[in-house]
């Protein structure tokens, strides 16, 4: 039991590192990119690959992660320019050719995809190796969560921001926008890549319905729960995946009397509905740390309060605008 | 060639028809509905459905067209008109989740086996030169011609297809000379879903139902719409045609597994030179 917690733990996680990418640029660049999902297919092949070449673990994971950001480069080149639904469009017609590509290239195994993959920790038996790997994914999350927060509240971070709310404004003041959107694309990609990469060991094999677009949309609810804040996108894609897949297992456990594949259409249905739901009631996000800090407001700003015992004027901001 | 020529001309038919309804929607309610495809599969499996009730051919085909009008009027009410006002990006993002619902719906409701209408074999027409016509895949090029015939004249010479070209025009100034914009959006919503469901029984007769149909047929409808120039009604009609050749004809170069990657690299080298399309007036995207 304890194993099948720590792999639905590493399972969120991976989900979360997503989530970091795709955060930074649709909660803060506002960039629509429904194609996420194929970088990090692209980190799990190049680091299958490299690892068939022999290379060092290391090396091939960030073998992964270059892959993804040099291919996220020519997309972005292409389609940056584009305004935000045809961006949406077109990421998600890349997703698809990339996966129809690998799944009948022979050299990238086929449909069958590639086995064998070398598996860090490997070696150890299944309960330490579950363990090892949520360890290994909580620090590697943390990691890069760390510098994502940095990066998110400097100089940086309120270009995107600004390119988020309104371009021609940016674009009047001196900043490249294409440049700042390019880079941000390349940094979710490269993120992702490493995800990738670091799923492929985990799992030992990849196949191309691994990467199919619908996990990109888990991706979104993820973010569009927890608002676009950091913690928030992190929360709420842990939240999600932790539902989405602990689920998996409920028929054997006897709860539900459906047969397995009507199960998967239920999870879908809910995965749609909330999307619908979510887009219509809280596009922001439920926010739970803006929720928290408004308690926290209230409190102060009781009856006989004064400034001096710490009544507050200022309402939560929004961190991020309603969908437009 | 020949033989490609022929097969794409249907199969182009075929991509203009589903990608009109998409067009159709985009210019009179302003965004990109992804939840099209899955509407084509409804109207597939509306059809396999009524004939599996014991309704002749015909009857089984209209009542899908009216089932995939009728679905498509009620995603409207139900999912889109509260979202009114809230802009393109929104309703996208809506419609991925309508997409993701209706396609777990077919899911639930009739499972994920493979199925066919059930049709007799019939044979093949040989027409000069060689080139072979399955007898079906005459049937959904003469529906797919007659319904946008349909579709052009109820746009050119009703007061309903003018009130839809007001609101697609300039929905405001619609309004003020009184066109109902609530009852072109409806119309609208419906004509697609009727478009859509004529389309998912073509599919039907052209080959096997599995609830992916429409996603695969959904690409390929985007490609054709952008190539055409989104909002573009008969751009989007020779986009669809041009896109079905060009498709077929690419199978003769490289391997047939790789016709949707085809749609694919036309919508981005579309994009990347000319993103209002090929017939769209010169506009910034």
């Amino acid at each position: 039991m304890s194993t099948y917690l720590a792999s639905l733990g590493t399972t969120a996680l991976l989900y979360c590192l997503l989530a970091l990418g795709l955060n930074l640029q649709w909660g803060h660049a506002g960039l629509l990119n429904f194609g996420h999902i194929a970088f990090f297919g692209i980190g799990a092949y190049a680091f299958a690959l490299g690892g068939q070449f022999g290379m060092p673990l290391i090396a091939a994971l960030l073998l992964g992660s270059f892959a993804a950001a040099t291919i996220s480069l020519v997309l972005g080149f292409a389609s940056l320019r584009l305004r935000t639904d045809y961006l949406a469009v077109v990421t998600l017609a890349f997703a698809e050719a990339f996966r129809i590509i690998l799944s009948n290239v022979p050299w990238f195994g086929g449909p069958n995809g590639i086995t064998g993959v070398p598996r860090l920790f490997g070696e150890f038996d299944a309960q330490t190796f579950s363990w090892l790997w949520l360890a290994l994914l909580s620090f590697t999350t943390l990691a890069i969560a760390g510098p994502m927060l940095v990066l998110v509240r400097s100089p940086f971070g309120r270009v995107l921001r600004a390119i988020r709310d309104d371009e021609v404004a940016v674009a009047g003041l001196g900043r490249s926008v294409f440049r700042f959107e390019t880079l941000t694309l390349v940094i979710g990609s490269a993120i992702a890549g490493l995800a990738g990469g670091l799923y492929a060991s985990w799992v030992g094999y990849i196949v191309p319905s691994q990467f199919v677009p619908m996990q990109t949309f888990y991706v979104w609810i993820g973010i569009i729960l927890g608002g676009s804040s950091i913690g928030g996108a992190l929360l709420g894609t842990f939240a999600i995946t932790a539902l989405l897949e602990g689920t998996r297992f409920l028929k054997d456990v006897g709860v539900i009397v459906l047969a397995a594949d009507q199960v998967a259409s239920v999870r879908l249905l809910v995965v749609g509905a909330m999307l619908i739901l979510l887009v219509r009631f809280k596009p922001a996000g439920l926010r739970p740390f803006d929720e928290l800090r408004s308690a926290r407001n209230w409190l102060r700003n009781q009856p006989g309060a004064t400034v001096a015992n710490g009544a507050t004027s200022d309402r939560p901001r929004a961190s991020v605008k309603a969908v437009q | 060639m020949e033989q490609a020529l022929v097969s794409g001309l249907i199969g182009g038919l075929l991509i203009a028809l589903v990608a009109l309804g998409l067009t159709l929607v985009f210019a009179v309610n302003r965004f990109i509905n992804a939840s099209h495809g899955s509407l084509i599969t409804f109207g597939a499996y509306f059809c396999l459905a009524f004939l599996g009730m014991g309704f002749e051919m015909w009857a089984a085909v209209v009542a899908a067209i009216l089932c995939s009008a009728l679905l498509s009027i009620a995603v409207r009410k139900i999912i889109f008109e509260p979202l009114d006002g809230t802009g393109a990006v929104s309703c996208l993002v809506a419609s991925v989740g309508a997409m993701i619902l209706l396609e777990a719906v077919v899911g639930l409701v009739w499972g994920y086996e493979i199925r066919s209408f059930g049709l007799p074999v019939r044979q093949n027409f040989q027409i000069a030169g060689g080139v072979v016509l399955p007898v079906y895949d005459i049937f959904a090029g003469i529906a797919a011609i007659l319904g946008m015939l349909g579709v052009w004249s109820l746009l050119g010479s009703t007061s309903l297809g003018r009130s839809m070209r007001a609101v697609a025009d300039n929905p405001m100034l619609a309004e003020l000379s009184g066109v109902s914009r609530h009852r072109a959006l409806l119309a609208t919503w419906g004509i697609s879903g009727a478009l859509v469901g004529l389309g998912g029984v073509s599919l039907g007769l052209h080959g096997p139902i599995t609830p992916l149909v429409g996603w695969n047929m959904l690409l390929a409808a985007f490609a054709a719409a952008i190539v055409g120039g989104l909002g573009n009604v008969w751009g989007t009609i020779a986009g669809g045609i041009l896109l079905g050749v060009a498709m077929e004809l690419a199978t003769l170069l490289i391997d047939a597994t790789y016709k949707p990657v085809g749609a694919l690299v036309v919508i981005l080298i579309v994009l990347l030179i000319r993103p209002q399309g090929l017939f769209a007036r010169a506009e910034r995207i």
